[in-house]
């Protein structure tokens, strides 16, 4: 026979609470390699390319880096170079470094092409940006149709003096000189066959997805602020939750 | 634009200055690298032939500049086919090839052979140059991944580059026997293993590419593959299966096509276990991804297996068929562009129905899942697409279905094949011509009920038009189509098919110089032969008794064992005929001669065959005198006593025959 009791028991929205201290206690009791928490580091640090970074981390750990240092220069000099607002420079260093990258990326070219343009427009320089436009980005856009959207969106940055008011005013943000940043150092790791992503930020939107599975069942302390990784219990949330590692 | 900093720059390069022209140099190839305009632009202004000189006065020339030209040159490169041929054009092939010599600076070696792997990537640049002389050794040495000495990391980053560029430029030149073979020699095969386990995976995955193309349909190398020593433990098939499960499409795919043509050169051997259970449903699992990887994966899958019913079974069991059935309906046709020339969309929607048409080839469970994936109408459709690999792939298709008479004679008929079929026979493209005279030959054996349409819309006309056509496997296929339209045929099908294609042409048909085709316009006479004693007697006719007994007597002394298989049906057939049939047979002593030479070939189909022709000659339609003596003849010529001396026989079917030949001529 059906115990219909049992059924309900499922569903009971009565959730079994652990506490803190017993949280706490389960987790010491998970064992870490202290050195594979530090591989995850120098992994975040050598693929990001924060080449100081690495290296004191390194006289700290007593990890040497799993690349030459030099390779991280030259991937942060890259990136310094698209950060300041000088494409051109971070153009003809990526090209020292293997000219084949940005011949066989012509999505990649395309938005370098297009970071210049911005930086023409953001310093002011706009018959150099109509000129530029003209005889660069036009082409591209001809010979990759799927281009022509991004190209008229950034065109769009000349007809509005007030950029705060601008719809496509995200364009002359920090972030869109990071976003060029990140894929140039994207490409360049996989041509030296590296890994392009660090481990560190995708464990961490694991942490993120697990409690949120496990809170389904369970009541438990939660990590709600990853920078401080403070422990908070029940159904207490802190509004900012989110952390920079995220949103790279 | 404004081109005068450009020509500026072009005119520095005769600066006798080294560091003007270095200068000058790395401005050409900021602007060019990734710019196809600017490619152009430079081609225009005549930068190929200064670029070439730097490498040719080697004395007054330093490294610095070489090194810059020769990034410049593979930068062109990178600009497609024109480019290349402008390249070629100016001799430039050569000394790049010089500069991979391991005396060079190890940055110029980088470079030209970046160069060179650029050129090579387009498949009509000529690959002869790099047999000569050193090269190829030069190429192999630089495989070692610690070939250019590195001292700095920095360095050894630049050396691997350099060893997958090197493996790269071998994968694209091993087109034909010749070419795997000296690659061979020169000692490829140990370095290319050896660089499988370097632990940078573009290295890896380009010395898997190498080793694929250099035991493509060579069964020779890939055993030599397959047992050549690695520097770890493991072997060359081991290490492969490893790199079938690594993290990146990329490597997988390339592993599993690695793994696909050892198989298919039947080098896999123990481990052929894993091709069913790794490499196949890796395939499948790789049309779920991006790019190129989904757009070459189904190309790897149809031929690893294609002609192999097992994997054929193993694909259905997969969730293939439905993945590849959403590419041809739900691909986009896209419309090409400078990177991408054919156009991911088409490549693709090709390579999925060369898929879609190796699943369905051999089994009917193949054929069943195509048609459940209702998309019979796209096939349709793609047959008359603008891009004629996917006519030809679609074309494919429809012949694999079609080998299905329930499916011919139900969704090939409703999705109305014939009509854009036949049109496919007068394609521009022979590739398409072949692949569709060849699905036509299903569409008109006796049973197909398209074949009245197709001989309504000129099928007959056409396909002799194609008979006389100058690409032998269009030629055969067409003869092909023609025999199968006569078999088991009415009488005026028969007929109307020899007044177009008239006895002359069947007779020299018989006697072409393909063999090929000799087999199948002898299958046709046999065809026109057969059933019925007006047939026989047309054929009697057509070509008059005397031609008819020469062209017999000719081909009997054939060595080949389907010539004489053929030809001993032709016998069989008019020896069911009447008195006068049978009679001009008789009439022959050198034909029966072979009959009784050919009752003991080793093969028993011919055994059979032979059998055949000796009941037919010895039957007695009455007891009329005239049997009498033809059984009379053949006893006196030693026929009874052959296949008396056949009743033990290894074969059943001939030991069937030898009774009932037996029982005839205790009769007389």
């Amino acid at each position: 026979m059906v115990e219909y009791k049992e059924l309900f028991v499922g569903t009971s929205s009565q959730k079994k609470v652990v506490t803190k201290d017993e949280w706490v206690k389960k987790l010491s009791n998970v064992k870490i390699d202290k050195n594979d928490l530090n591989k995850l580091i120098m992994n975040y640090f050598v693929i990001e390319g924060y080449k100081d970074a690495a290296e004191t981390f390194s006289q700290e750990s007593g990890l040497s880096p799993s690349i030459d240092v030099d390779s991280i220069q030259d991937r942060m000099n890259i990136r310094n170079a698209i950060q300041n607002g000088n494409v051109e420079e971070a153009i003809e260093r990526v090209n020292d470094l293997n000219p084949e990258i940005l011949d066989t990326n012509p999505k990649l070219y395309f938005h370098l092409q297009q970071q210049r343009l911005i930086e023409y427009i953001r310093e002011g320089k706009i018959a150099e940006a109509l000129e530029f436009a003209q005889d660069e980005l036009a082409p591209r856009g001809e010979e990759n149709p799927e281009f022509l959207e991004e190209l008229e969106r950034t065109m769009a940055l000349l007809a509005f003096d007030d950029t705060n008011v601008s719809p496509v005013g995200d364009l002359l943000h920090p972030s869109q000189r990071q976003r060029t940043a990140s894929e140039l150092n994207s490409a360049i790791l996989i041509s030296q066959s590296q890994e392009k992503d660090p481990k560190l930020p995708n464990m961490i939107k694991m942490l993120v997805w697990a409690q949120d599975e496990l809170e389904e069942e369970l009541s438990f302390p939660k990590v709600n602020n990853l920078i401080t990784a403070e422990l908070v219990e029940g159904n207490k949330t802190t509004a900012n939750s989110d952390s920079n590692f995220l949103s790279k | 634009m404004n081109s005068l900093k450009h020509e500026q720059a072009v005119s520095e390069l005769d600066s006798s200055d080294p560091a003007v022209r270095v200068k000058a140099l790395r401005f050409i190839k900021n602007h060019i690298i990734g710019n196809k305009t600017k490619k152009d632009l430079y081609i225009r202004l005549h930068v190929i032939p200064k670029l070439v000189k730097f490498f040719k006065a080697k004395d007054t020339v330093d490294s610095q500049v070489q090194i810059q030209a020769a990034i410049v040159l593979g930068s062109f490169a990178y600009g497609g086919e024109e480019n290349v041929t402008e390249i070629v054009k100016h001799d430039a092939v050569k000394p790049l090839l010089e500069c991979i010599s391991l005396q060079n600076d190890p940055r110029l070696i980088e470079a030209a052979a970046r160069a060179l792997k650029a050129i090579y990537k387009c498949p009509t640049a000529d690959k002869n140059d790099i047999f000569v002389e050193n090269h190829l050794r030069d190429l192999i040495t630089l495989l070692n991944p610690d070939a250019l000495n590195p001292k700095t990391d920095r360095e050894r980053i630049a050396s691997i580059h350099t060893a997958e560029l090197a493996a790269t430029i071998i994968a694209r030149c091993c087109d034909t026997n010749e070419q795997q073979m000296q690659i061979a020699n020169a000692g490829a095969f140990p370095a290319l293993v050896n660089l499988l386990t370097c632990g940078f995976s573009k290295a890896q995955e380009a010395a898997l590419d190498a080793l694929a193309y250099l035991c493509r349909e060579n069964p020779e190398f890939g055993k030599a593959i397959v047992e050549t020593k690695s520097e770890t433990s493991d072997s060359p098939v081991k290490i492969m299966l490893n790199l079938i499960l690594d993290k990146s499409p990329t490597m997988r795919l390339i592993a599993a096509k690695c793994l696909t043509h050892l198989s298919r050169a039947k080098a896999i051997g123990e481990y052929s276990d894993d091709v069913t259970l790794i490499v196949l449903p890796t395939l499948v699992k790789l049309l779920d991804e991006k790019g190129p990887v989904r757009e070459e994966a189904p190309h790897v899958l149809a031929y690893l297996i294609r002609d192999n019913e097992e994997l054929q079974k193993a694909a259905c069991d997969s969730d293939a068929v439905p993945k590849l059935a959403d590419f041809v309906t739900h691909v986009v046709d896209q419309e090409s562009s400078y990177y991408d020339p054919v156009g991911d969309g088409d490549k693709l929607k090709e390579n999925a129905l060369m898929a879609l048409a190796a699943i369905s080839s051999l089994t009917d469970d193949g054929r069943k899942l195509v048609v459940e994936a209702k998309i019979i109408p796209h096939i349709v459709a793609a047959m008359s697409h603008r891009s004629y690999g996917i006519r030809a792939a679609a074309c494919q298709c429809t012949r694999s279905l079609s080998r299905s008479i329930n499916i011919l004679r139900t969704s090939l008929v409703d999705a109305g094949i014939a009509t854009p079929l036949f049109k496919l026979l007068s394609d521009e493209s022979t590739d398409v011509q072949t692949t569709a005279c060849a699905t036509l030959c299903n569409l008109v054996l006796d049973f197909s009920p398209m074949k009245r349409m197709i001989m309504e819309l000129g099928g007959i006309e056409k396909l002799v038009e194609l008979v006389h056509s100058l690409d032998n496997t269009l030629r055969l296929n067409a003869i092909w189509a023609l025999k199968n339209l006569v078999y088991q045929a009415e009488s005026e099908i028969k007929e109307a098919v020899m007044k177009v294609l008239t006895y002359q042409t069947m007779e020299n048909l018989i006697s072409d110089q393909e063999t090929d085709i000799q087999e199948q316009a002898l299958n046709l006479l046999r065809n026109l032969a057969c059933t019925r004693q007006h047939d026989i007697e047309e054929v009697f006719k057509g070509l008059s008794e005397s031609r008819l007994m020469n062209v017999i007597e000719n081909k009997l002394h054939w060595w080949n064992e389907e010539i004489i298989k053929q030809v001993l049906y032709v016998i069989n057939n008019i020896a069911t005929g009447n008195e006068r049939h049978k009679s001009a047979i008789m009439n022959r002593a050198n034909i029966l001669k072979y009959i009784l030479t050919y009752m003991g070939h080793t093969n028993p189909e011919i055994r059979v065959v032979a059998m055949w022709v000796v009941i037919n000659l010895s039957w007695m339609e009455d007891k009329s005198a005239s049997s009498q003596v033809r059984v009379q003849k053949l006893r006196e010529m030693g026929f009874e006593e052959k296949v008396k001396s056949m009743t033990n026989d290894d074969n059943l079917d001939v030991r069937e025959r030898v009774k009932t030949a037996l029982n005839q001529f205790s009769q007389v």
